[in-house]
C-alpha cells in the first residue's frame, strides 16, 4: 500500500548517499582467452541468442532488490517493450512510484517522470542503464575468445564514454550468463542473467533473474511475469 | 469497523500508472491487529512479506525456496507506511480530523469515506484517500489511493475474517509464523 508520504525523501537520501560512497563494490573481469577462430558457429549463435533473448514486443513485471550501502529496499517494475516505442519501465516502491523513464527506439533515455523518491540523475544514470544492459541487445557484438572453463565471449567496440561490455554465453552460444562493463580496463559492473524458464505463450527461455553488482549498489532483479504481444 | 480488533483479509492491490495501458497487480493477504500490528503478505506474482510488531518493522522475500529477510535502510519509513494502513483498517483516519478532512457518501450497499489531506506538502502527492466500506460497517472492502499526477492505487478486500485469534508468531520480525497457519486460525475462529 502507497500512504507514506511523510518521510519520501528518505529513499531518495540513501541512494544519493550510495551515489557518493566513497566504498566501492570491487569487481574482478573475467579472464578472457584469445579467440582462436576455431569456433565461427558458436559465435554466431552466440549473436543470434542475445538479439533474439527478449520478444519484440512484450510487458513484463519485475521485483528487484535493491542494496546501497548495506541497506535493502524493494521495487516494483512495469516494462513494456515495442518497437515503435522502445522500452518503457516504471519503477513502484511502497512509498509510491519512484521512477519512469523510456529507452526509445533510436536508443536516447527519456525521464518521463520525476518522482521525489528518485532523483533525475540517479533514474537516467543507473535505472536507464540496467535497463539498457539487461534488456537490449547490444550492437556489434564480437568474438572476444573463451574463458578457462570453454564459455564463450563476445564484446562491443566502445562506446562514446569508452565503455566496453562483455557478454559471456555458454560454450555453444545456446545462453547468455554474464555480462561486464569495464572502462579504462577496470571493470565497474557486472551482471548475471540465470534461471532460465520458458513464460507461458513463449517459445523460448528467458533469464528469469539477474544479480547485478555495479559501483555503489547490487541489483536482484526477477521477472515476475512475461506476456508477449502482438503487433497494434 | 472500530470494532474489529483482529482482521485478516485477502487483498488484490492494483496500481495504475497514468503512462501504462494496463495496471501492475498484485495479491495477498492482510492481517491486522489492534493497535498496531500488521502483516502485508504478497502471494503473486511473488511472495513478499511487511510485517509490524506494532515498535518495528520487518521485511521478508521469498528467493531459492526460502523467506529472506532484508536489511531494512528504511524502516522507519516503512514503519509509516504500517502505521497509516492500521490507520484506514481501524479507522483512525477518517477520525483525524486535522489530518484529513473527510466527506462520506452511502448508498445502499456502501458507505464512502472520502480523505483530503489537509497538509500542503502531502496534499501535492495524494490528492484523496477513499475508504469504502460495507453498509454495516464491519469491513472494508476497498480502499483507492489517488495521487495528483493521474496514477491511483485500488485495494480491494474480499474473504474478510474479524476478531479471530492469530497465532503467536503472526507479526514476529524475527520468523513470522507461516500464511497457513494464520488462514488456518482465521477460519477457527470461536
Amino acid at each position: 500500500m502507497r500512504l507514506a508520504l511523510l518521510l519520501p525523501c528518505l529513499l531518495a537520501a540513501l541512494l544519493t548517499a550510495a551515489g557518493g560512497c566513497a566504498t566501492r563494490n570491487q569487481l574482478t573481469a573475467c579472464a578472457v582467452l584469445p579467440d582462436d577462430g576455431r569456433h565461427p558457429a558458436a559465435v554466431q549463435h552466440a549473436q543470434q541468442t542475445i538479439a533474439r533473448l527478449f520478444p519484440e514486443r512484450y510487458r513484463a513485471t519485475q521485483r528487484a532488490i535493491i542494496t546501497a550501502i548495506g541497506k535493502q529496499f524493494t521495487c516494483d517494475g512495469l516494462l513494456t517493450v515495442s518497437p515503435t516505442d522502445g522500452h518503457h519501465l516504471a519503477l513502484v516502491s511502497s512509498f509510491g512510484a519512484v521512477t519512469d523513464l523510456r529507452v526509445r527506439a533510436d536508443g536516447a533515455t527519456e525521464l518521463l517522470k520525476v518522482t521525489p523518491l528518485f532523483r533525475a540523475d540517479w533514474s537516467r544514470e543507473f535505472v536507464a542503464r540496467d535497463l539498457r544492459r539487461l534488456f537490449l541487445p547490444p550492437d556489434q557484438l564480437q568474438s572476444a575468445g573463451r574463458l578457462a572453463d570453454g564459455r564463450l565471449a563476445l564484446r562491443t567496440a566502445p562506446d562514446a564514454g569508452g565503455v566496453v561490455a562483455e557478454y559471456v554465453f555458454a560454450a555453444d552460444g545456446s545462453r547468455w550468463e554474464e555480462l561486464y562493463l569495464a572502462t579504462g580496463g577496470t571493470t565497474f559492473y557486472r551482471a548475471e542473467a540465470r534461471h532460465y524458464l520458458k513464460f507461458p505463450a513463449m517459445t523460448t527461455e528467458v533469464p528469469d533473474e539477474f544479480e547485478v553488482s555495479a559501483e555503489s549498489y547490487r541489483l536482484e532483479l526477477r521477472i515476475t511475469a512475461l506476456q508477449p504481444e502482438g503487433p497494434p | 469497523m472500530g470494532k474489529a480488533r483482529t482482521v485478516f483479509t485477502r487483498f488484490v492491490q492494483e496500481r495504475h500508472l497514468s503512462l501504462f495501458d494496463e495496471p501492475l497487480r498484485s495479491e495477498g493477504f492482510l492481517c491486522f491487529q489492534e493497535p498496531g500490528r500488521l502483516r502485508w503478505e504478497t502471494t503473486a506474482p511473488y511472495k513478499s512479506i511487511l510485517v509490524s510488531d506494532g515498535t518495528g518493522v520487518a521485511q521478508f522475500e521469498w528467493s531459492e525456496e526460502k523467506w529472506k529477510k532484508l536489511d531494512l535502510g528504511l524502516g522507519g519509513a516503512l514503519q509509516n507506511v504500517v502505521s497509516q494502513i492500521a490507520g484506514v483498517m481501524d479507522g483512525r483516519f477518517a477520525r483525524d480530523q486535522r489530518g484529513y478532512k473527510a466527506t462520506v457518501t452511502r448508498d445502499a450497499d456502501e458507505l464512502v469515506i472520502t480523505l483530503v489531506p489537509q497538509n500542503e506538502s502531502m496534499r501535492k502527492m495524494m490528492a484523496a484517500i477513499e475508504v469504502h466500506l460495507a453498509a454495516d460497517l464491519q469491513a472494508t472492502r476497498r480502499v483507492v489511493l489517488r495521487e495528483t499526477d493521474g496514477d491511483h492505487t485500488d485495494i480491494t478486500f474480499t474473504e474478510q475474517v474479524v476478531n479471530f485469534v492469530p497465532p503467536p508468531k503472526t507479526f514476529d520480525r524475527a520468523a513470522p509464523a507461516a500464511l497457513a497457519e494464520i488462514q488456518a486460525a482465521a477460519h477457527t475462529k470461536p
